[in-house]
């Protein structure tokens, strides 16, 4: 899944780095390496219970780990804290066993309490901790846990309200990241300054507004990263932190402006790092309203919008044209679906056969800018712009993402308020098609329990995606999610437009570095070399 | 003197209560919601009302105004919802950078903007006086975002001299090391107003030269230059003053801007930041510290006029 851009020199290097990935366990860091990542706004915290937003989670995540984790560069399941795990055959007792002899970076040792402890703290409301922070990820993550037992020192039982697929995805996302209990307990709320946790890097320093400093830990048990310090910047100017890039003062950096991309590409200076998003921009159809409760008009808008023209033209190609809703990286993602290339005529067909031969007038909700949103206002301007072609006059309407979440997040009691259109985009979490499929256009889930934003309900959806949630057999979950993908593309209740391309530019001197489709960065792999 | 001091000061308590009003008042006016912004799209209902109850944003906007108030009085500034830590060492970490960079910009613009205005006025019709109003029309006309980014690439990035971007190199520094970077920022941020104060300079300058007392000055035989430095540029500075102290404003507004082209950790990113995440507590003490500092500086600017024309007196 991994797309790397080599260049036809960099042969030598990728030797290296598979000699680097190789030597892990037995190297020491390189004394004196470092590297400098820019970050596009300043992290808010380094509790990884609370982290909420890429920048706190990139500089914090290297700090941390969690019974089982996502492998390099895909959202595979491996071993982490815990060295193994049973499952009950009804799916609902997960039993870990944890790795001997692990301490967190304080020394406190990593047990079967530290996982109480460091899950409790978010979902109970009487622990005695749970007042050291704000949770964001708690529920979605740890809801469908009923009861956390300790079983012995270095086994613990987790017991679930009822069966739930992605379960082990959850424990690998980082909510389910082990803290380390003696430092919560010490700095309470301040933990997020003072950040604990058993990953291959520990917590050096945070100045607010100026960077993060960590350093490789001796004794992660993985064995210690090659590069001795990570430091995290925030540089909150695209332009300004391509030209720290380019100046040699950061050496890694995210969300460079698309037009200088093709120069960078060009620069023996530089080396590019992509990874196709866990990630879908789209358009939600709001079905309880007019016209859009008919399917034919939802289709017909698809028809009208030239979408790889909206990839090419305004993401510079930084975006792939979205077939399905499901992004391609998500495992059961399926192309044997109905699909929607340009086609104006049969967009004009289509709406005659609605009823709507010479067009309608509709309302178009678009952010100013937000997580995921990419170029939010150009991309809904020329939406605007096709569908006018066809003889939809679109009228848009723009909000402060702050806002535009409150507007568009509401109970279906007030969907009369919800406009019939507006743009939204969704992040995946934990690689599992449940997190964007059921959660995003389950009938179960519309706000406030979920984020199935347009109402979509279609019965038979509902009944395939229920059911694959509650298997634990993928091969058994694999044609449920097929189908019901099948179902939702022929309907329609969203229009899918582009999956994200994570891009990295690093400073060639930077070596084994693999972007994750989680979006997070990890350096234990990595190494600097001629500097 | 000191009853007039003490008069200002006093006056600055209801200038400073009006504004926070004001403040409170918009914010929560706003649609969006901090709890929301706080957990992100993916929070529940119940969390969220857990959140705002906990935050005490479920209460009348009146309680939460004298609440934050009475913690004001009593040195407590309340929690950044957002950065989860102090408001008041976070305003006055930043804070500290925000004066250390807008000190730096209106030494720049008072020295340079004066001195080629007296260039200018002294050299009034020439070539060289048409050279300098030309400079500060480009330096006045440039909006500092822009003028950041031609600086960053032009000096940091193709000739290398200066730092593009934070206030320290990564890894940490002390003053020395802060120098180099100081110096893009502080240009950038100094252009408009040395420009304006150059324009100021000349035009006030070129008043006074028509004045009697400069003809009699002249008359006495006195060379050129003890005239302008002693009876032209002395009766210009009043005007000067004013506006320097004006500028002060709009040094720190302009900060907003420098400081994010430049990511420089001051009050200024805060600021933006904490106003997108509806960080109700962080941005009134950031507002807080601004109009103080604002109050302040007009009152420093009223106190030099004393200094500079002994016929303003404050009894």
């Amino acid at each position: 899944m991994v797309r790397r851009a080599v260049r036809p020199r960099a042969g030598a290097p990728l030797v290296l780095a598979l000699a680097a990935a190789l030597s892990v366990g037995t190297a020491l860091a390189q004394p004196g390496s470092r590297v400098v990542v820019g970050l596009q706004a300043e992290p808010v915290t380094l509790d990884v219970a609370q982290l909420s937003d890429y920048n706190s989670s990139r500089a914090a995540m290297e700090m941390y780990e969690g019974l089982v984790r996502f492998a390099h560069g895909s959202t595979d399941i491996e071993p982490g804290l815990a060295e193994s795990w049973d499952v009950s055959d009804d799916g609902l007792v997960y039993t870990f066993h944890l790795r001997p002899g692990v301490t967190f970076h304080d020394g406190t040792p990593v047990n079967a309490e530290a996982v109480k402890f460091s899950f409790e703290r978010q979902i109970d409301p009487e622990h005695p901790y749970h007042d050291t922070g704000e949770f964001p990820y708690a529920e979605f993550t740890l809801g469908v846990i009923d009861a956390i037992e300790v079983v012995d020192d270095l086994t613990v039982r987790i017991t679930l309200k009822e069966t739930f697929a992605p379960f082990l995805a959850n424990m690998a996302m980082h909510a389910a990241a082990l803290v380390s209990p003696t430092a919560v307990m010490r700095y309470g709320r301040d933990f997020g300054e003072h950040p604990v946790g058993a990953g291959p890097y520990r917590f050096v320093s945070w100045q607010r507004g100026v960077e993060v400093i960590l350093e490789a830990n001796p004794d992660y048990w993985r064995g210690a990263p090659q590069v001795e310090r990570l430091i995290f910047r925030p540089i909150i100017e695209d332009q300004a932190r391509l030209a720290a890039l380019e100046a040699g003062e950061i050496d890694l950096a995210v969300n460079l402006p698309p037009d200088d991309l093709p120069r960078l590409r060009q620069d023996p200076r530089f080396t590019f790092a992509e990874q196709p998003g866990m990630h879908t921009w789209y358009v939600v159809f709001n079905v309880t309203k007019e016209p859009f409760d008919d399917p034919r008009v939802r289709q017909a808008v698809a028809h009208a919008i030239d979408r790889d023209a909206i990839v090419q033209a305004i993401l510079g190609g930084t975006g792939e044209t979205a077939v399905n809703f499901l992004p391609p990286v998500v495992w059961s993602y399926t192309d044997d679906v109905a699909t929607y290339p340009y086609d104006p005529e049969r967009a004009r067909q289509l709406l005659a056969e609605a009823g709507y031969p010479n067009g309608f007038s509709v309302e178009f909700w678009v952010p100013e800018s937000g997580s995921g949103m990419q170029q939010s206002v150009a991309m809904g301007t020329v939406i605007q712009d096709f569908l006018a072609r066809v003889g939809i006059d679109v009228t848009i309407q723009q909000f402060e993402w702050g806002t535009y979440l409150d507007r568009v997040i509401v109970p279906f009691e007030q969907a009369d308020s919800v406009p019939a259109m507006f743009e939204m985009s969704w992040i995946g979490d934990n690689g599992d098609p449940d997190n964007f499929l059921y959660i995003l256009l389950s009938g179960d889930q519309f706000p406030p329990y979920g984020f199935n934003l347009g109402y979509y309900d279609n019965d038979e959806v509902d009944d395939l995606l229920r059911r694959a949630r509650t298997i634990t057999d993928p091969d058994e979950r694999l044609p449920l999610y097929q189908e019901a993908q099948r179902l939702i593309m022929a309907d329609l209740p969203v229009l899918p437009v582009d999956h994200e391309t994570q891009i990295v530019v690093h400073s060639s001197s930077i070596r084994g570095f693999v972007p994750h489709p989680t979006g997070v960065f990890r350096f234990e792999n990595v190494e600097v070399v001629g500097r | 003197m000191l009853p007039y001091l003490v008069r200002r000061l006093l006056v600055m308590v209801p200038t400073l209560l009006g504004v926070s009003v004001v403040v409170f008042l918009s914010l929560h006016l706003t649609p969006g919601d901090p709890a929301q912004v706080i957990l992100g799209p993916k929070a529940t209902a119940s969390s969220l009302a857990a959140l705002r109850q906990e935050l005490g944003l479920d209460q009348p906007v009146h309680v939460q105004y004298l609440r934050w108030l009475r913690g004001v009085v009593t040195g407590d500034w309340g929690r950044s919802i957002q950065l989860k830590a102090s408001v008041l060492s976070l305003v006055w970490q930043r804070f500290q950078a925000t004066l250390v960079l807008s000190a730096a910009a209106l030494l720049i613009a008072v020295g340079a903007g004066v001195a080629l205005g007296a260039f200018s006025a002294s050299r009034a019709g020439t070539l060289a006086d048409r050279a300098a109003i030309a400079v500060s029309l480009v330096g006045y006309s440039l909006p500092p975002f822009f003028l950041g980014i031609v600086l960053q690439v032009v000096f940091g990035l193709r000739l290398g001299w200066f730092p593009v971007t934070g206030m320290l190199p990564p890894g940490g520094g002390g003053f020395r090391d802060m120098l180099p970077h100081l110096v893009l920022p502080a240009v950038t941020l100094a252009a408009g107003i040395g420009a304006l104060l150059a324009r100021m300079t000349r035009a006030t300058m070129m008043d006074v030269f028509g004045q009697d007392h400069v003809r009699t000055a002249r008359a006495k035989g006195l060379v050129e230059r003890a005239v302008t430095a002693r009876h032209v540029f002395r009766n210009a500075l009043l005007p000067i003053v004013t506006v320097v102290g004006l500028q002060i404003g709009y040094v720190l507004g302009g900060a907003v801007l420098v400081e994010q082209v430049f990511s420089w950790p001051g009050i200024g990113t805060l600021a933006v930041n904490a106003i997108l995440a509806r960080d109700f507590p962080l941005v009134q003490g950031v507002t807080l510290v601004v109009a103080t500092a604002y109050v302040f500086a007009n009152l420093v600017t009223d106190v030099a006029y004393v200094l500079v024309d002994p016929r303003v007196s404050y009894a």
